[in-house]
């Protein structure tokens, strides 16, 4: 049946498995020791996140299925008798986003093949980061909830600054130093207000506990007025994650820098646990503080969405220009939760699953061509069709996901959340619409530049994408496809959920 | 009928085999695509049959389609979506058009492509096509109608780029994608509008239709949909201002040309306006807009149309004409004549593309000022080519002057005297550009000696589906007749059987006044195109002499491409390199770095005051008390 064990097992195996891999020896067999071992560990725990998703029950009566819980502090000090628990569980938000980390980390284990420089430090770090997104995800305490959301993020200076690459331009130059550094500052400094607001909610609740599903309960709702001020420190905390405007800068340097596998799983999961952190802090345990708020959030996230739209046209380097992207389409993550409503939050949630393997498609895809030319500026390719026709036909279907074709998960999601925005906020959708419509001037005019046309002679020895990207590329496009065409399984278990909101309509 | 969604399984089905496989098949595969393409065709023919019995069963007027459907999405109490097909008149007109032209357009293609190192891509694509078309006209939803209207439109930019080695190809592709996305964006607004006001919150036309008709739905709101769903049509149908893709789609390989961007895919605007019809007849100035787009479209492409030099764009433009005169057509509300012309043309201006396909293929060559003298060269094409014009210039009794005929009826009932004059005129000018492309083809003396000794007749697989073509291009507007109408198995002629939809039948009668007029027109517009280009006096470049500033406008086609360049390159891509500054400059230096700095600066400044003396200390131990004395004392008094 639905044993906890499960999801312990998605943040206990790669735990075990960074610790395994500290004992590998670092000589040529240890390398590929550590190859083959992440790579079954990323099999591992992608099949355990698809068993994790299809095996939630829909139309169960236990809000969080998996379920588990360990009491770690209670009955000292402040805390009271439930205080502070490892308790996991999963309800029908957190089943795609753990199939989603499954996907993203078992591609980037995959990806990460090429890697030779220390590949033992970075599977370390890897593995750690990936059990910081489970845990996070399945997190139903708030002390956990915030301890794991920094063991996701913070590895990541580590991985950017080692395993990274600098970019210059004519105009301007990042270092992957600057950009590491950029990026832990804005995030850490983005989790002090969450911790600030963890404890004030905490303080205000006075239950003497951390436990989420205590605190959700109706009867233990803080006060308006006090909701009303700890908001923000939510929304923000978390929006900085999820790459909102304008605190998004650190998103897009640091999908530049980031070597392949980590521009993954930093794109793909890790800005999913911004959008996550303010549907379960926000609009679940501060519903009328989100009421209030969220019509400023709006604001912003349509700013996000066509701000991001258009930056992306002006980007001459292919990950500048997905990064971009992002902070367009995680604006639209943040306006489908923005509008409160039934449809829009459940578009969301699609959106934020949608965008996190269409976004890992394309950094897989850019690592193949970048691993061999050492550039990413899109005016230097011509033709790139005619060498390697796999890696234009998966960079293009990850492309017109990403525009919102019909039959690509993109679109679900994308019409969601339009829909839900139409019914409260018709301006705002009609922008959004018009900037998805943006997405296919960018996109198509890097497709037209860089990927057709006549080939070119200035990089030779180009060759097709190696096996394992090839692998990598067919499981994303599986479920593009998958969710592109037959959504009810995603939408059944979202939905479920989001009508459970208190506050949402 | 029920079963109506195997038509477009079919062809996906082929779609996937040919992607998966088609590079291990014998010949790439293209057996199994034209074979599933004739059994959809055969399907096709049955249904047709089924709804003619259907039709005749409930009697006149009576025939409300028949509606199937499944689940797809399903969030109770909030959203409901089904998928599902509804078929009826329109849409066995609509099925029929489409089965049959991609069947001889896969037959003609073996030809065409022969040899082609993407062979296999092409009919996976071309297959997926028709697919997506069948689902367009099968949805019984506005959602699955946008699923598969977009998929079209995927197809449509795949094939424009097919010659994945030009660079034109390419900026073809996606300027298509781009200019009929922009229509697009209107269109998915005005379906979120219809869902949000329509008060069972549905996708379902049929139902949306009925809210529209009982006045359930707010005008304002209505008239908004109206124009968002216009601005869809006018997109995918190349209508004024959003026609500049069609004639860069030339760049695909021609049999493609023919069957998306002359029978099909560019149809598929009149398609939406004709079923949505009734909504639109509830917003009359949204219909007027209709009609004066259809006008300035026909006349435009018609001008357009004398001055261009590739054959292929020639055609294409009296494409635009075509569109246009349909649209005019829907704007009074003419549905059973926008109908009969959307079948007509399937046939001649498939026909006319495939013969610009054969002599493309005879000669390597589509530039007319190179061809000339092929009449004796192609026997099969030139004949063929020959119909298909006199159908486009609308020649009795070829098919195209029953349709057009049939336009001018309607335009005359609704007492538009402005919009009817106006068509009329257009009509010579057709007449004449027509006449000119067909005489500098395929008479006079070749242009180019080396070009003409190497043409030579296509091979069977091209000529039969031409001289198939040739002859519905001839017949096929018979179909007006009630006689024959009911030969074929329909109640009252084709009019009937399409307005028995909304309006029961309506009689087909000859306005003898039109039609002379009409002809007179079009036999004015062929002298005058023989009179210009025929011979070696070429009073046509006197004319250019003549008014060198209106051949230069209508030759760079009134210089609206460079316009929209200007404003892509100047307002577009402008703005996002101000953005892209911006966020660097501006929010991320200045901002995010300068909070760094000043967060720095203050570190700096203020490590000066940690001397690790113990004096230091004591000193401004004694300052702050005095100053807090002075303040607290001050304060008291």
């Amino acid at each position: 049946m639905d044993s906890g064990y499960w999801v312990l097992a998605t943040v206990g195996i790669p735990l075990i498995a960074a610790a395994l891999i500290l004992f590998v020896p670092e000589t040529p067999q240890g390398k590929d020791v550590v190859r083959w071992f992440s790579a079954i560990v990323g099999a591992v725990l992608f099949g355990i996140s698809t068993y994790i998703f299809f095996r939630y029950q829909v139309g169960s009566d236990e809000q969080y299925q998996f379920f588990s819980r360990y009491n770690w502090l209670e009955n000292v000090g402040f805390l009271g008798e439930n205080g502070i628990s490892l308790a996991f569980g999963v309800d029908g938000i957190a089943a795609p986003m753990i199939l989603l980390n499954g996907i993203v980390c078992f591609g980037g284990a995959l990806i990460s093949w090429k890697i030779d420089h220390h590949n033992k430090d970075f599977f370390v770090l890897f593995w750690v980061l990936v059990a910081g997104v489970y845990g996070t995800f399945a997190a139903l305490d708030l002390f956990f909830f915030f301890f794991w959301y920094e063991v996701a993020v913070l590895p990541m200076y580590l991985l950017i600054a080692i395993w990274g690459s600098s970019s210059a331009f004519e105009t301007f130059a990042r270092t992957k130093e600057y950009s590491a550094m950029k990026l832990t500052i804005m995030l850490v400094a983005a989790s002090i207000l969450i911790f600030i607001g963890i404890f004030a909610v905490f303080h205000e609740a006075g239950l003497g506990t951390f436990d989420l599903q205590e605190l959700y309960l109706p009867e233990n709702q803080l006060d308006p007025d006090t909701q009303k001020l700890i908001f923000p420190l939510f929304a923000i905390g978390c929006g900085v994650l999820a790459g909102l405007w304008p605190f998004h800068t650190w998103s897009p340097d640091g999908h530049v820098s980031a070597p392949t596998a980590v521009s993954m799983l930093h794109a793909g999961v890790l800005m999913k646990l911004g959008a996550f952190g303010i549907i379960r802090l926000g609009i679940q345990l501060l519903p009328e503080g989100a009421q209030f708020w969220m019509p400023g959030l709006m604001i912003l996230a349509t700013f996000n969405v066509v701000y991001g739209a258009f930056a992306a046209t002006a980007q001459r380097d292919f990950k500048y220009m997905i990064g971009y992207s992002s902070v367009s389409h995680m604006g639209l993550v943040i306006m489908g939760l923005a509008t409160m409503t039934v449809i829009g939050i459940n578009g969301a949630v699609l959106q934020m699953f949608a965008h996190g393997v269409m976004t890992a498609t394309f950094f897989a895809m850019v690592g193949s061509i970048y691993d061999q030319t050492h550039t990413r500026d899109m005016r230097l390719y011509s033709g790139i069709v005619h060498r390697m026709p796999l890696f234009v036909f998966f960079f293009g279907i990850a492309g017109l996901a990403s525009l919102g074709l019909p039959g690509l998960a993109g679109f679900v999601a994308e019409f969601n959340i339009f829909l839900g925005t139409f019914q409260t906020y018709p301006w705002a959708a009609a922008l959004g619409v018009f900037a998805a419509a943006m997405t296919a001037v960018y996109i198509l005019r890097m497709m037209a530049m860089a990927m057709f046309g006549p080939p070119d002679d200035r990089f030779p020895d180009l060759k097709e994408m190696t096996y394992l990207e090839r692998a990598t590329g067919v499981l994303m496009l599986t479920f593009m496809l998958f969710m592109g065409l037959w959504p009810a399984p995603f939408i059944d278990r979202i939905s479920e959920t989001v009508r459970s909101f208190p506050g949402v309509s | 009928m029920d079963d109506a969604w195997v038509l477009p399984a079919i062809p996906v089905a082929t779609f996937v085999i040919l992607l998966l496989v088609s590079q291990y098949l014998p010949r790439k595969g293209d057996y199994i695509a034209i074979a599933g393409m004739l059994a959809a065709f055969a399907l096709t023919m049955v249904i047709t049959y089924d709804v003619f019995d259907a039709i005749n069963e409930a009697g006149v007027g009576e025939f409300e389609g028949v509606h199937r459907s499944w689940e797809w999405i399903d969030i109770p109490g909030y959203l409901y979506i089904e998928m599902g097909t509804y078929v009826d008149q329109i849409t066995v007109v609509m099925l029929i058009c489409v089965t049959f032209v991609a069947s001889m357009v896969m037959i003609y293609s073996t030809g065409y492509m022969h040899g082609d190192r993407r062979y296999g891509w092409f009919y996976a694509i071309v297959s997926l096509f028709t697919a997506s078309m069948l689902a367009l006209v099968l949805a019984d939803n506005l959602l699955m109608l946008y699923f598969a209207w977009e998929l079209v439109g995927l197809c449509s930019m795949l094939l424009i780029g097919y010659y994945n080695d030009k660079q034109s190809a390419a900026e073809a592709s996606k300027k298509a994608f781009i200019t009929t996305r922009v229509g697009d964006v209107g269109l998915l607004i005005g379906i979120m509008i219809l869902f949000w006001q329509t008060p069972e919150h549905t996708f379902n036309i049929q139902e949306i239709l009925h809210a529209a008709e009982e006045g359930e739905i707010n005008h304002t709101w209505l008239t908004a949909a109206a124009l968002c769903l216009f601005a869809g049509a006018a997109g995918k149908s190349a209508q004024f201002p959003l026609h500049v893709w069609l004639p860069d789609a030339m760049e695909g390989p021609t049999p493609v040309s023919a069957l998306i961007h002359a029978a099909t895919m560019v149809v598929a605007g009149v398609y939406l306006v004709a079923r949505m019809l009734p909504l639109f007849e509830v917003v009359p100035d949204v219909m007027d807009l209709i009609l004066v787009i259809g006008l300035i479209t026909t006349v435009m492409a018609a001008l357009i149309g004398l001055a261009q030099r590739d054959i292929k764009r020639v055609v294409a433009y009296s494409t635009l004409n075509s569109l246009g005169l349909m649209f005019v057509a829907l704007g009074v509300g003419a549905v059973g004549a926008a109908m009969l012309y959307l079948l007509a043309h399937a046939f001649f201006k498939a026909l006319l593309f495939l013969a610009c396909g054969s002599v493309i293929h005879a000669t390597e060559e589509q530039e007319v000022d190179k061809l000339g003298g092929l009449w004796g060269k192609l026997p099969i094409t030139a004949p063929a080519f020959l119909v298909g014009m006199l159908a486009m210039a609308g020649l009795v009794p070829l098919s195209g002057f029953w349709a057009k005929d049939e336009i001018l009826v309607g335009l005359d009932h609704a007492g538009n005297t402005g919009a009817l004059w106006l068509v009329v005129l257009t009509l010579p000018i057709t007449a004449m550009y027509m006449a000119r492309v067909f005489i500098l083809t395929f008479l006079g003396e070749p242009k180019d000696e080396h070009v003409h000794e190497h043409a030579h007749e296509s091979a069977t697989t091209m000529t039969v589906p031409l001289i198939i073509l040739a002859l519905l291009a001839v017949f096929g507007g018979f179909v007006v007749f009630e006689q024959v109408g009911e030969a074929l198995g329909m109640e009252s002629g084709f009019l009937g059987f399409v307005y028995n939809l909304h309006h029961g039948p309506e009689e087909f009668h000859i306005d003898w006044t039109l039609s002379i007029i009409s002809v007179a027109a079009v036999g004015l517009g062929l002298g005058l195109g023989w009179f210009f280009w025929s011979g070696a006096a070429k009073p046509a470049k006197v004319a250019g002499d003549f008014s060198p500033f209106g051949y230069k406008l209508l030759l760079n086609r009134f210089y609206i491409d460079e316009l929209y360049q200007i404003i892509i390159d100047k307002v577009v891509l402008a703005f996002g390199l101000f953005i892209a500054w911006f966020d660097r400059a501006v929010v991320n230096d200045s901002g995010v770095n300068g909070t760094g700095d000043v967060t720095n600066l203050g570190g700096r400044e203020l490590k000066y005051f940690q001397t690790g003396k113990l004096p230091n200390y004591a000193l401004a131990v004694v300052v702050g008390v005095i100053v807090i004395a002075i303040v607290a004392f001050g304060y008291r008094t």
